[in-house]
């Protein structure tokens, strides 16, 4: 049964992608910021998160503790297979909602629909 | 205790321990300020909070739809000359009735509707629910058992929502059975519910309901892994 994600579980899932080995809280919202140059609440990526890994989507592991962090220990976060077949359904249906749109600005062309 | 350990401290009373030490050690990494940390901390929890009363609100509501329902289509029928044989079946599936439907409340606020467990939980509740307002029917009791076995086939045919079944059953079980190990606490120390101690039973009520949630949605965090292999 095919389960929805939210814009901000997508974007959250897309980040923890990207970063690999090293997705954790901080490292996750930095990469939003710089993608998006959105400053995602630490409230909101937490609860994210949390839903993420109640739905199976992603798996966290515990890291070392770390003196910068006083003694606490990074959680890491990766994709399960469910979370990124998920997360390519959404990919595909919003592309397939975008095909002939052109709503992708060329910015030399500025050709604008 | 330091302020970050108070901090982390307050956190794992309302997230678990390893999330109350994640946040505040990012935190930390960021090289946030105590106030900072306080105003981030405050802010999950608010949000933490929220969330457990609108799980609890849910929960309720589902059970009172139930309650509603009930006292709508069957208690009026209570007068019919045949009650006494199908009215034992109508309080029975009421019951379980009420325990779905508050587990369903509480599985589609915390995962949300498009959750397949949230879907298979609200889809056995409103089932079981309809079958509860039909039991005064003639030879009703034939027709909810074709409906309860077709129904157990279809949820049993695949792997997927066999699984995601019995979790919906596992969470509701444990809280039927909280709230019969309350029920049964309550009769053994059966007192008059006169004055003051009517507030007593309130709360004992109140204590026996949250309890059950509790109890439903450590189930289901413990059972939901394992069978769903996440």
């Amino acid at each position: 049964m095919k389960q929805g994600l939210g814009e901000l579980e997508q974007t959250v899932l897309l980040a923890i992608l990207r970063l690999g080995d090293d997705a954790y809280g901080v490292s996750i919202r930095r990469e939003i910021a710089g993608c998006t140059g959105r400053e995602i609440a630490p409230g909101s990526l937490y609860t994210t998160l949390d839903r993420l890994e109640q739905k199976g989507l992603v798996s966290a592991r515990e890291g070392d503790p770390t003196p910068a962090r006083g003694g606490r220990a990074k959680r890491f976060y990766a994709l399960t297979r469910d979370g990124r077949s998920q997360l390519v359904d959404a990919q595909n249906s919003f592309r397939r909602l975008m095909d002939g749109l052109e709503l992708l600005v060329d910015r030399s062309e500025r050709r604008y629909v | 205790m330091s302020n970050f350990s108070l901090l982390e401290w307050l956190l794992a009373r309302l997230s678990s321990r390893q999330r109350a030490a994640e946040v505040v050690g990012d935190c930390l990494e960021q090289g946030l300020t105590s106030n900072e940390l306080w105003r981030v901390v405050s802010r999950l929890a608010s949000a933490l909070l929220v969330r457990r009363v609108i799980e609890i609100a849910f929960a309720t509501a589902s059970a009172v739809s139930v309650v509603l329902l009930y006292c709508l289509y069957v208690v009026p029928k209570w007068k019919l000359p045949h009650h006494e044989s199908w009215a034992i079946w109508s309080v029975r599936l009421g019951a379980v009735a009420l325990c779905l439907g508050i587990n369903a409340g509480l599985t589609a606020s915390h995962n949300g509707m498009r959750d397949r467990l949230t879907r298979i939980s609200v889809f056995v509740w409103l089932t079981v629910t309809a079958c509860t307002c039909v039991t005064w029917l003639p030879n009703a009791i034939f027709g909810i058992a074709a409906v309860f076995m077709v129904g157990t086939i279809i949820l049993l045919w695949t792997r997927d929502t066999r699984n995601t079944f019995l979790c919906a059953i596992a969470s509701t079980l444990a809280l039927a059975t909280t709230f019969a190990i309350f029920f049964l606490f309550s009769r053994l120390t059966l007192i008059p519910n006169t004055g003051r101690v009517g507030l007593a039973n309130i709360g004992f009520s109140f204590a026996a309901y949250l309890s059950s949630l509790l109890v439903a949605r450590i189930t289901t965090s413990l059972v939901r892994p394992r069978l769903l292999n996440q």
